[in-house]
């Protein structure tokens, strides 16, 4: 009877292989978990998802600063996206001008030796000469104030802790309406 | 030369710089002495053990060339990389079992069985028909398809019931069964962002979602809602409810600014379903 000799691959052989095998399995753990990228890549992945042009970043919220951080902000002239762990929206924008968007997250401070929950939002294309801003948002809950804070691109309002937490009452535009002044570096009024 | 079995291996294995061949060859040339002085006892029963292994070891020469060329065929940074790929493969085995077995238990991901009906999707499954009394029914199979952002995007078939009991209760609905291929790096759209405006030739805007009042929207539901086949294509279903009487196209137009592009699917040819 003949004998089969089956000769073994050679090392580089097997260690190809054995690479490539590795390689073809990480690729499809990575895409079990949901395909995970760094916090720009992530953005502009959703970006190409939801069809809109590639935006600036122009808010970061960094590690423990609010529930599903960090998130990232880009905002084009189309629209402003949010991408974050387990949360991603997008605000299309009507036309150029200073538009105030709600951050669907809160933002924690640390008060009275607990943890408190802050609506936010972010006022994105404010006018260049902008210096500061005044936001008061009106809805069920009541009428809450605060000043804008520069952080990047856009003006930041960290709304008081409204004490009970409704998310029709400050994401939805049916839920609330607003009064928002912005000033001049001289304290002009710039908008309305 | 007088040499003992061990010097010689040594000798001629000391070069070897990975352990691990540098002691399989060692193995294997031990072995080798030893089937020789086996076959020298065999051949000649008045030597004796030492002085058969002493002849088996004349026999196999000067052991440092040998040493030299062992060197060149066992380099070591192959080995370790010979190593490194063995333990990569073995953790990845391990992690895609315990994903398996995660995926199972819905964990991560789409579980084995809802894989299933997204590959099996029939969009008719999700009629409002089921739930109330169909009045009638019309199928078109629009042509045409949209190429938008890398993604192809096209209506395999488009089924427009009426349902509900008598006048004034019944409504019409629109069902899309969208086919939407992939850019190269096989990403999932978005429908919920990605469908800026769905119109119809009588001018009504369909917004996203309700808020009841028996007014014109549209909605959207995904086969595969967790991406995981969008790679192999993506299938989902857009439903328009309260379409007027008398519409001849509806318009979805994807994208934004300069990268909106508008599908349009035309509802004058009925087929048979």
């Amino acid at each position: 009877m003949k004998r089969i000799s089956i000769r073994p691959w050679p090392r580089w052989a097997r260690v190809t292989r054995n690479l490539l095998l590795s390689l073809l399995l990480a690729l499809f753990l990575w895409a079990s978990v949901g395909a995970p990228l760094p916090k720009a890549a992530a953005v502009r992945r959703f970006e190409r998802e939801c069809l809109v042009p590639y935006g600036e970043t122009v808010l970061e919220l960094e590690e423990g600063e609010a529930a599903f951080t960090p998130v990232c902000v880009s905002a084009s002239g189309e629209a402003v996206v949010a991408v974050g762990p387990y949360l991603q929206w997008l605000d299309r924008l009507e036309g150029d001008g200073p538009t105030l968007l709600p951050l669907r997250t809160t933002i924690y401070s640390v008060g009275w030796g607990s943890i408190l929950s802050h609506p936010a939002y972010m006022l994105v294309h404010p006018a260049a000469e902008t210096a500061s801003a005044k936001l008061t948002v009106h809805n069920q809950q009541g009428d809450f104030t605060a000043q804008g804070e520069r952080r990047g691109e856009v003006f930041f309002f960290v709304m008081p802790d409204p004490n009970g937490w409704s998310s029709k009452d400050w994401w939805e535009p049916e839920g609330y309406t607003y009064d928002l002044t912005c000033y001049d570096a001289a304290g002009g009024v710039l908008y309305p | 030369m007088n040499m003992t079995k061990w010097k010689w291996l040594n000798m001629a294995v000391g070069k070897i710089r990975f352990a691990p061949d540098r002691n399989a060859v060692y193995r294997e040339l031990e072995d080798h002495i030893e089937d020789h002085k086996a076959a020298l006892l065999a051949r000649t029963p008045s030597l004796t053990e030492a002085e058969a292994e002493e002849q088996a070891v004349a026999a196999m020469g000067d052991p440092e060339p040998l040493a030299e060329e062992l060197a060149k065929l066992h380099r070591p940074w192959l080995g370790y990389l010979w190593r490194l790929s063995q333990v990569l493969l073995v953790l990845a085995v391990l992690a895609l079992a315990a994903v398996t077995v995660l995926r199972f238990t819905g964990d991560i991901g789409t579980r084995p069985g809802y894989l299933w009906e997204a590959l099996t999707w029939d969009y008719s499954e999700y009629f409002q028909a089921k739930e109330e009394v169909l009045r009638s029914r019309a199928v078109y199979r629009p042509a045409g398809r949209l190429e938008v952002s890398g993604y192809t995007v096209s209506v395999k078939e488009a089924t427009l019931d009426a349902v509900g009991p008598d006048d004034p209760y019944s409504y019409r609905l629109l069902y899309l069964d969208l086919r939407i291929r992939p850019s190269w790096r096989g990403e999932c759209m978005d429908l919920r962002w990605a469908v800026s405006s769905v119109t119809d030739s009588l001018g009504t805007v369909y917004p996203l979602g309700t808020d009841g009042g028996g007014k014109p929207w549209w909605g959207w539901r995904d086969a595969d809602s967790w991406g995981d086949l969008a790679p192999l294509g993506q299938k989902a279903l857009v439903t328009l409810w309260y379409v007027p009487e008398g519409v001849e196209w509806v318009e979805l137009t994807f994208g934004s600014g300069e990268l909106a592009r508008t599908l349009r699917v035309d509802l004058t040819e009925e087929v048979e379903p």
